[in-house]
């Protein structure tokens, strides 16, 4: 049986890849939303450009020298255009290195082989190999068509394995980033849980009755926190317990300073949100909006099902209100909360889940109420579908 | 309250009942010669209990309504008699870092008893070698403390009789404790507002509001002169009026002359 060599042979000739041993182009292609991230790549700097047409005019240079005059000017002016639609399509193709593109960049590498043909055929062609400079010629023309070829299809070849590069880099990094982000937000604020049990030892020691509810409030905090961040989505009842748990511990420390009003239409409770968005607000209300008061303050925590659908969660507080940086939230932009150390900020982090949960139906804002204090607002416009995950 | 004259005071100032007492406690068990003058709950009652008791000794809390325990650290620095400061803190403070410097002390709540029992014994040895008076703290709180945007001056409300007066800040000539109030003094009159002045000193542009006393909030604006009457006493006269206002020691030293 001769099936064994065929097979290896078979193997052999299936790895490669015919596109680009005849096209000789480049391997990867990229989806619309890939380009859109590989826009956000920079541009070429100013120092490579003007290095690229400093090189271009020494080509040009070398390509007319010692021959004779009126050729010489011819072949300079020749070349260093060409030179310069050469950049210029690499350029475009810095930008977009697809396999098109290499291809109509090639047509151009080609033009001046043909023009150098065309030039010898249009003179005396019993002539053109007895006048040395016209043999010259035909070689320095094969030669620049050859450099501007290799040239572009370096650059394209080159741009498309780094761009593909970046993509995988940035993928991990998102990966690591996402993975750094569910722990932080599972992780309890440390200041939170030391303060609290400062006041719990104090209570312990001196045998106040405040010591077993406190320790019971924050057990069960604990309780509805740990697991909190385990599932994409949660409902909004199961985290408001958990925050009326967070609102218990809080009051037992700061006594009459805090005042809390829970109010949960029974539809809305069901309703699915990221974890830990609403607590975030929570914490955000209870730490600008009320302890700075001297006196204390209430936070109301309300979630309905609005009339034009949808769900609408808010967070009130009666303090000094958002500071105007926080009234004038960036626009949304995932790609650059990925990238800046910001994104760990409490209220982009909630931004951003909402974002990678509901899309742009989600939407998170800080406002002044008319009584003063501050609104917190998270509006969803259509209830998300629920049994898709992130991975 | 009498403080026998060789007694070390000291403040105490935390926003939450359970570590404020559960450091009282601590240091009455470990310091039981410390004469605790004030507990304080909150910046703005820990900054005018210091002017009240010139305590020798301060435990701040940093996370405090009003004033933050370094602005108030900050404020005390700038006395004539700046106290031994003592951040008392809990574990995720974005401050700790720069205390693990080891200029400032500070000590983590909740408080254990060898911890501060070190912090006791440098203070200890403190109070011994340079009798009482801290080190200049000032560039380093000037560091923990992040540019805070200055919050925006609300104009004064102020009755008088049916109507209320709205006053701008920097109309205000000075501010006096009076009592249960405070009198506005502005360029047209004066008037009885219900907001204690130490609250006052909180939303108002501290470079033109000079704290020159206790009890008083002046326009740096409208002071003429400051007028020394002896070792111990000064006055300020202000630009076309009749007032002079009492600079308490503390702060004498806003006036040093060239």
């Amino acid at each position: 049986m001769m099936n064994k060599p065929w097979a290896t042979l078979r193997g052999f000739f299936r790895e490669v890849d015919w596109r680009l041993v005849f096209l000789l182009g480049p391997r990867y292609r990229f989806t619309p939303e890939q380009w859109r991230r590989l826009d956000t790549l920079p541009g070429i700097s100013p120092t490579i450009k003007v290095a690229a047409v400093v090189n271009v005019l020494a080509l040009a240079v070398v390509a007319a020298l010692e021959l004779p005059w009126p050729i010489a000017r011819l072949v300079f002016c020749g070349t260093l255009l060409l030179g310069l639609v050469t950049l210029w399509v690499s350029a475009d193709l810095w930008r977009r290195p697809t396999q098109k593109r290499l291809h109509r960049a090639y047509g151009f590498s080609a033009v001046p082989l043909g023009a150098v043909f065309g030039f010898m055929m249009a003179s005396q062609p019993q002539r053109w190999l007895k006048e040395p400079w016209h043999h010259e010629l035909l070689i320095r023309g094969c030669a620049i068509g050859f450099v501007y070829t290799m040239a572009i299809w370096a650059v394209a070849m080159w741009r498309n394995e780094f761009m593909a590069d970046w993509l995988h880099d940035e993928a991990l990094r998102e990966q690591k980033l996402e993975l750094a982000q569910r722990l932080s937000s599972a992780q309890i604020q440390p200041h939170f849980l030391f303060n609290s049990l400062a006041s719990l030892q104090h209570w312990v020691a001196v045998k106040d009755d405040r010591a077993a509810p406190l320790l019971q409030s924050l057990t069960s905090y604990l309780r509805a926190t740990l697991p909190l961040f385990d599932r994409p989505l949660l409902s909004v009842g199961e985290e408001a317990e958990a925050v009326r748990r967070y609102l218990e511990v809080m009051q037992a420390r700061l006594g009459g300073r805090l005042r809390f009003v829970l109010d949960i239409a029974p539809d809305a409770a069901t309703a699915q949100l990221p974890p830990g968005v609403l607590l975030t607000l929570v914490e955000n209300a209870v730490e600008h909006g009320v302890q700075p008061q001297l006196s204390g303050g209430e936070l109301q925590l309300r979630a309905y099902l609005p009339a034009e659908g949808g769900l609408c969660v808010e967070v009130l507080d009666d303090g000094p209100g958002p500071s105007d940086a926080l009234l004038q939230l960036p626009p949304l932009d995932p790609a650059a909360m990925l990238r800046d150390a910001q994104a760990s900020l409490g209220l982009q982090n909630s931004r951003l889940r909402l974002w990678q949960a509901f899309g742009d139906q989600a939407e998170l804002s800080l406002s002044h109420r008319n009584e003063g204090g501050c609104r917190a607002q998270v509006w969803v416009r259509t209830s998300p579908p629920e049994a898709q995950s992130r991975t | 309250m009498n403080i026998a004259k060789s007694a070390i005071t000291a403040l105490i100032a935390d926003d939450e009942e359970g570590p404020r007492e559960q450091l009282r406690a601590a240091l009455q068990r470990l310091w039981p010669e410390l004469q605790i003058v004030a507990a304080s709950e909150h910046g703005v009652d820990a900054w005018d209990d210091f002017l009240a008791h010139e305590p020798q000794v301060c435990f701040l809390d940093i996370r405090m309504p009003g004033l933050n325990g370094i602005e108030v650290a900050r404020r005390m620095a700038a006395t004539a008699s700046p106290p031994q400061v003592v951040f008392v803190t809990a574990f995720g403070d974005h401050a700790l870092s720069a205390f693990d410097a080891g200029a400032v002390d500070y000590v983590m709540k909740p408080v254990d008893d060898a911890r501060l029992g070190q912090a006791i014994e440098r203070l200890k040895a403190r109070l011994q070698k340079d009798g009482g008076s801290g080190p200049d703290l000032n560039a380093l709180l000037k560091q923990l403390l992040p540019a805070v945007a200055a919050p925006k001056p609300k104009p004064i409300q102020a009755s008088l009789g049916r109507e209320i007066k709205l006053i701008a800040p920097e109309d205000v000539i000075f501010f006096e404790s009076d009592n249960r109030y405070t009198r506005v003094v502005f360029d047209g009159g004066d008037a009885l507002i219900r907001t204690p002045l130490k609250e006052l000193l909180t939303t108002l542009d501290t470079e033109l509001f000079w704290q020159v006393h206790r009890s008083v909030l002046v326009n740096s604006r409208h002071i003429a002169s400051a007028v020394r009457v002896d070792e111990n006493s000064m006055h300020i006269t202000l630009k076309g009026r009749e007032e002079k206002l009492p600079v308490s020691r503390q702060f004498q030293g806003l006036f040093k002359g060239q």
